[in-house]
């Protein structure tokens, strides 16, 4: 598994997390330990964002981290494209 | 089960009726006889049919066909009253025949629905046929820390031990 991959997959698993606190908090918003779960799967899913968009480019069209001279998002490798078929 | 309930309603109907009718042909067989014009017109009169569990079906014969017939009363009348020109008049009594209209629909599509064939009678639970009546409840749902690792909780499909319900597909093997 290269670093892409790996990153990709890191992010997969901490965005399934927090999805899966979200659904719990919507019927318990007062829920101290969920809402302290989710912010450190936020903590952990914003890092390893930061992490990719720092050497592979912007993860989503809106999303991306930094504004450069040149548009990121279609300049560089799509997420979902591997390092085969670039 | 519209049918079901209908055939338990007219069997229980049936029951009680068919005794009283024998008690009763026993008691007033006599009075009947002598007082057979006036029990016709009594009958007539109030529209108390001889014998329930016949005129069960024929009732609601009678009742759609009743209701039918109003309903298309209703409509030509608003018909006829939109179309001499009152405008306030014709409106509202269109109103009720859309109304009625309305309910006469919705109660043959309930009808329709119970009696259609594509609804296999297997599918129809029968009450106190070694099945008992109950409650459905869901309880809810407490946060505990002993949450899946985000790896493992990917691949399983939930954060959550205690909602890691696995389908084993046709049972355990």
């Amino acid at each position: 598994m290269n670093q892409k991959d790996k990153i990709n997959r890191q992010l997969s698993m901490y965005s399934f997390m927090l999805d899966d606190i979200i659904l719990f908090l919507d019927t318990h918003p007062n829920n101290s330990k969920a809402l302290a779960a989710f912010g450190h799967y936020k903590r952990l899913y914003e890092a390893a964002k930061l992490e990719y968009e720092a050497v592979f480019g912007p993860l989503t069209a809106k999303g991306s981290a930094e504004i450069s001279d040149v548009w990121l998002w279609s300049t560089t490798p799509w997420p979902w494209e591997s390092e085969v078929t670039k | 089960m519209d049918n079901y309930i209908k055939k338990i309603i007219s069997d229980t109907l049936g029951e009680t009726n068919a005794a009283s009718d024998t008690q009763k042909s026993k008691d007033n067989l006599s009075a009947e006889q002598s007082n057979k014009g006036e029990i016709a017109k009594s009958q007539e009169k109030s529209n108390i049919p001889a014998n329930p569990k016949k005129d069960f079906a024929s009732d609601e014969k009678s009742n759609k066909g009743t209701v039918a017939s109003q309903n298309k009363d209703e409509v030509s009348g608003a018909g006829n009253i939109s179309g001499s020109g009152g405008t306030g008049a014709g409106k509202n009594n269109s109103t009720g025949a859309e109304k009625s209209g309305g309910n006469a629909v919705r109660d043959e599509n309930v009808k329709g629905v119970a009696q259609s064939p594509l609804i296999c009678e297997c599918l129809v639970v029968k009450p106190c046929d070694k099945q008992s009546l109950g409650m459905a409840f869901v309880p809810n749902q407490v946060w505990r820390d002993d949450l899946f690792e985000p790896e493992t909780a990917l691949d399983l499909g939930t954060i959550f031990p205690c909602l890691f319900k696995p389908f084993h597909g046709g049972g355990k093997k």
